[in-house]
């Protein structure tokens, strides 16, 4: 495994820390976003931001300024786009400024520059760009700074209150339970079903979602936050931080179960929520429920399946490489060892800089897990739109999509990757992908 | 505002950035690695431009594989870097790029951190060249502080002319009294398999010349090396900005190697292309007094008026399937505000020679007074019936219509064509659109559309 940390962007891609502060913002409904640096930076921000639904092309605004900005200041450019935002009809519910790495340097006072604005809303102001760091560490900083500058303590009684709501007279535990998910990014492949998928299993057994930071809320939502039991978060390398920092905080307790991709990732997710909610004992009877309808799943993809078995044997792979964010891959990898695949060898290849097993390949740290795609006949790619292109020549390789960035693909059914309905979609995808291959080879 | 487009654009101009442009000079050339002296992220931009190239050119049927894409390298200027200087960091990716890739030579640039840090890239580049013994030249930009992405590109093509060309020192006499006049592309139009480039290879063709060589893109060192044997140089720009960089190029080519230029942007529409052919015309027989050109005149009799009904030719058979469909069709016009180096005569061009029917323009409310005016201008001249209305909060765009429009209309039950960044090349350009206009025709029900022109 390569240890330099140069590398051949054809090959690996990593946005930066503009747009992983845009992509956090992008999930609050009422947010604008306003980048202060090169229109090339801002268009390429957007680019990785952008997705239907967000209206982006409205809420994330460049303020343009001329290269002699780096020179005399971008006082004036900022101001002018925070007045324009001021004008209109519906005032902002949080505006974000951030710096580009350019304007980082020349050491503009942003938050003392927005102060002169007509603006009445919060406004988060941070150096970004790619000398903070990359996608995940700007996700991470402005987050961050969000929470802090929000007022969560109002409901620190209420997080009292729920306590001790959670029981009658005679001790049994009937009250429903909420929890937060942290760290989910509106950018990530397949975010949307994935956290409806989980809202429905959580659901299933009395748990609600009180509130999906950064995901399709108001900055007026935020404020509920502190009302949820339990924050669970999604993905550590978007979350860790704000749920350490709402535990120091708000005395708010946080897990980070692994992601539950297939049906025994599913339930193990599940056990581990209840278990966090209600340490004395896990209620059987939720679980249960849980188990009878993997049982069904599973008798149903039995079912399904058997004829094409016959016809074409189970799935078999030489080699499956698996790249994506890290949550992902772990979540993923327990999957396939345990329920998805029978395969000769798995890779795994991890797109952001948090390599948290030895036997992972780190994105940016060499290629040489494209040599453990050339190995057998039949061959399976489970990543972005980067990893493809590099594979395209090579017919014995079949491809699904499973992170970002995206290859030309419309999805227009709802087509979770967690949870029971994951699976099943799952299942689906590899045997698709393993009949195809037979005809490639 | 009552036409919901996709996004707001201010009217200023466009501050690009020059990494991307160095990028593109040398991205095919055989043997060459590109260096960005900037945080690895600086790349993302070159790369979403490529993809974005990639896969428009795979939906138009003209990917082809191109026979080699030099490695991308950042030198990954952290924080650090921005407070200590990142020369040291840029000398050791430098090491590993020559230990890695082993190359013929590299290219390497600043981004906007290195420029305001201050870092001296050009003398680490030297010492570079002289310890490894390559080529490792240093385009003078700063991602966007100077230069814009032009800026890139040129800068990286005077130093390949410096560096791997050379003034053919004989004149240059055809061995063969027929041979034909060796042409070099200056520009690129998405890569030598894209139709624009072929449909001007076919112009060039109409002379009887063809296409030596694609200058700098493609061009391997024993590519450049050979240049120097060009007879002229023809350039691809597209617009006012793109061709006056291009012809920076060119105008080097003349001054380094004494090979001349014809001083003309691709033809566009028909006036143009006619300007274009009677122009390139009077250059060829003017050609032997205007280079160091010593031998007979290969294409001394060229039948200029035969040329253009062949053009004309190709134009009718090209239109004649969209023809009546198109004339049956209603046509709006919606204009937003565009870069004022772009030229839109050629569109009203193109629907005058089609005969098509253009119901009404609308000017879309981002468009400031004087543009309005331009625009109201070019109408008269090819459609001075047609209604001009300025958007208001009551404008409609009809659902029955074809709509061609400068920019994306978030409404999802018309049917837009969006007009090309760039126009298109000549007459065979002008049916591509026309073949466009007719599939938004076909479009049944009432299921709206999103057509990009290019």
């Amino acid at each position: 495994m390569a240890g330099n940390s140069w590398f051949n962007h054809n090959e690996c891609l990593q946005s930066c820390a503009l747009s992983g502060a845009a992509a956090m913002a992008a999930g609050i409904t009422d947010a604008y976003i306003v980048a202060n640096g090169p229109t090339w930076c801002y268009y390429y921000a957007m680019k990785v931001t952008d997705r239907p639904g967000l209206n982006l092309g409205q809420r994330f605004l460049c303020t343009y300024p001329s290269n002699g900005a780096i020179v005399f200041g971008t006082e004036k450019e900022v101001l002018h786009t925070l007045a324009d935002l001021a004008k209109m009809p519906k005032a902002p519910g949080l505006v974000l400024v951030e710096n580009s790495c350019a304007f980082s340097l020349i050491g503009d006072d942003l938050p003392s520059i927005v102060s002169e604005s007509d603006l009445t809303c919060p406004i988060l102001t941070m150096d970004s760009g790619g000398t903070l760091g990359d996608f995940w560490a700007g996700y991470r900083k402005s987050l961050l700074d969000l929470l802090k500058i929000v007022d969560l303590q109002n409901n620190q009684t209420i997080v009292k209150d729920k306590e001790n709501n959670h029981g009658n007279d005679t001790g049994e535990n009937t009250a429903s339970f909420s929890v937060n998910f942290i760290g989910c990014s509106v950018t990530y492949y397949n975010e949307l079903d994935d956290l409806a998928e989980l809202e429905r299993l959580l659901k299933l057994v009395g748990i609600e979602v009180n509130l999906v930071l950064a995901v399709d809320h108001s900055m007026e939502d935020l404020k509920r936050l502190s009302k949820a039991d339990l924050n669970v978060v999604i993905h550590p390398e978007l979350g860790h931080e704000a749920a350490e920092w709402l535990t120091k905080s708000l005395g708010m307790s946080y897990i980070e179960p692994l992601l539950p991709y297939g049906l025994e990732g599913t339930l193990a997710w599940i056990h581990e929520i209840l278990a966090a909610l209600m340490p004395d004992e896990v209620p059987a009877d939720k679980l249960a429920l849980i188990e009878s309808l993997i049982q069904s799943e599973k008798a149903r993809q039995f079912e399904r399946t058997k004829d094409i078995q016959r016809l074409c044997g189970e799935p078999w792979f030489d080699t499956v490489v698996i790249s994506a964010p890290s949550s992902v891959v772990q979540g993923m990898e327990r999957a396939f060892n345990n329920e998805w695949l029978d395969a000769g060898q798995f890779t795994y290849v991890i797109h952001d800089d948090s390599k948290n097993k030895p036997d992972y390949y780190a994105y940016v740290q060499g290629h040489d897990w494209q040599d453990a795609l050339q190995i057998g006949e039949n061959r399976l790619l489970l990543g972005s739109d980067q990893e493809r292109r590099l594979c395209i020549p090579d017919k014995n390789v079949v491809f699904q999509t499973i992170s970002n960035p995206v290859p030309p693909e419309v999805v227009l059914s709802e087509r979770p990757f967690m949870g029971i309905n994951g699976h099943r979609n799952m299942q689906a995808i590899i045997w698709n992908l393993y009949i195809q291959s037979l005809e490639n080879s | 505002m009552a036409v919901n487009k996709r996004c707001f654009i201010k009217d200023k101009v466009s501050y690009s950035c020059s990494m991307p442009g160095v990028w593109k000079a040398v991205a095919h050339s055989e043997g060459c690695v590109v260096v960005y002296h900037a945080p690895k992220a600086c790349a993302h931009i070159t790369e979403e431009m490529e993809r974005n190239q990639y896969f428009r050119m795979l939906a138009r049927r003209e990917f082809t594989n191109p026979p080699y894409t030099a490695p991308l390298i950042t030198s990954n200027i952290a924080k650090k870097e921005s407070i200590f200087g990142g020369t040291s960091l840029l000398k050791k990716c430098l090491d590993y790029v020559v230990a890695s890739y082993s190359p013929r030579y590299i290219m390497v640039t600043d981004s906007c951190v290195a420029g305001v840090i201050g870092d001296d890239s050009a003398a680490i580049c030297q010492e570079a060249e002289k310890e490894h013994g390559i080529p490792v030249l240093y385009v003078d930009c700063h991602g966007f502080l100077d230069g814009e992405y032009y800026g890139g590109f040129i800068n990286a093509a005077k130093l390949l002319i410096d560096r791997f060309m050379a003034k053919k020192e004989a004149p240059k006499i055809n061995s063969s009294a027929n041979a034909p006049y060796k042409v070099t592309l200056i520009g690129e139009k998405d890569g030598p398999g894209s139709l624009a480039i072929q449909q001007f290879c076919t112009l060039i063709e109409d002379f009887g010349m063809e296409i030596y060589k694609s200058f700098p893109g493609y061009c391997s060192i024993e590519d450049m090396q050979k240049i120097g044997d060009s007879d002229l140089t023809v350039i691809l720009g597209g617009t006012q900005k793109a061709y006056a960089y291009l012809r920076e190029i060119a105008d080097y080519m003349t001054e380094k190697l004494g090979v001349p230029h014809f001083a003309s942007d691709y033809p566009i529409g028909w006036e143009g292309t006619k300007r274009w052919l009677d122009d390139f015309s009077v250059f060829l027989q003017n050609f032997k007094g205007q280079s160091d050109f010593n031998g007979d005149n290969p294409h001394p009799n060229i039948d200029i008026e035969a040329v253009k009904a062949n053009v004309w030719r190709r134009f009718e058979e090209g239109l004649a399937p969209f023809k009546k469909t198109l004339q049956e069709v209603s046509i709006v016009l919606a204009l937003g505000y565009i870069n004022p180096n772009y030229d839109l005569s050629w569109v009203l061009e193109w629907l005058h020679l089609g005969q098509l029917a253009l119901n009404q323009v609308v000017i879309l409310d981002n468009v400031p007074e004087a543009q309005q005016a331009a625009y109201r201008t070019m109408i008269q001249r090819f459609y001075p019936e047609t209604p001009v209305v300025l958007e208001t909060a009551e404008t409609v765009l009809p659902k029955e219509a074809l709509i061609i429009t400068t920019q994306e209309l978030a409404e999802p039950f018309l049917r837009q064509l969006i007009l090309p960044c760039l126009p298109p090349i000549g007459m065979a350009g002008l049916v591509q659109m026309y073949r466009k206009l007719f599939m938004l025709a076909r479009r049944r029900g009432e299921r709206g559309i999103v057509l990009y022109g290019w």
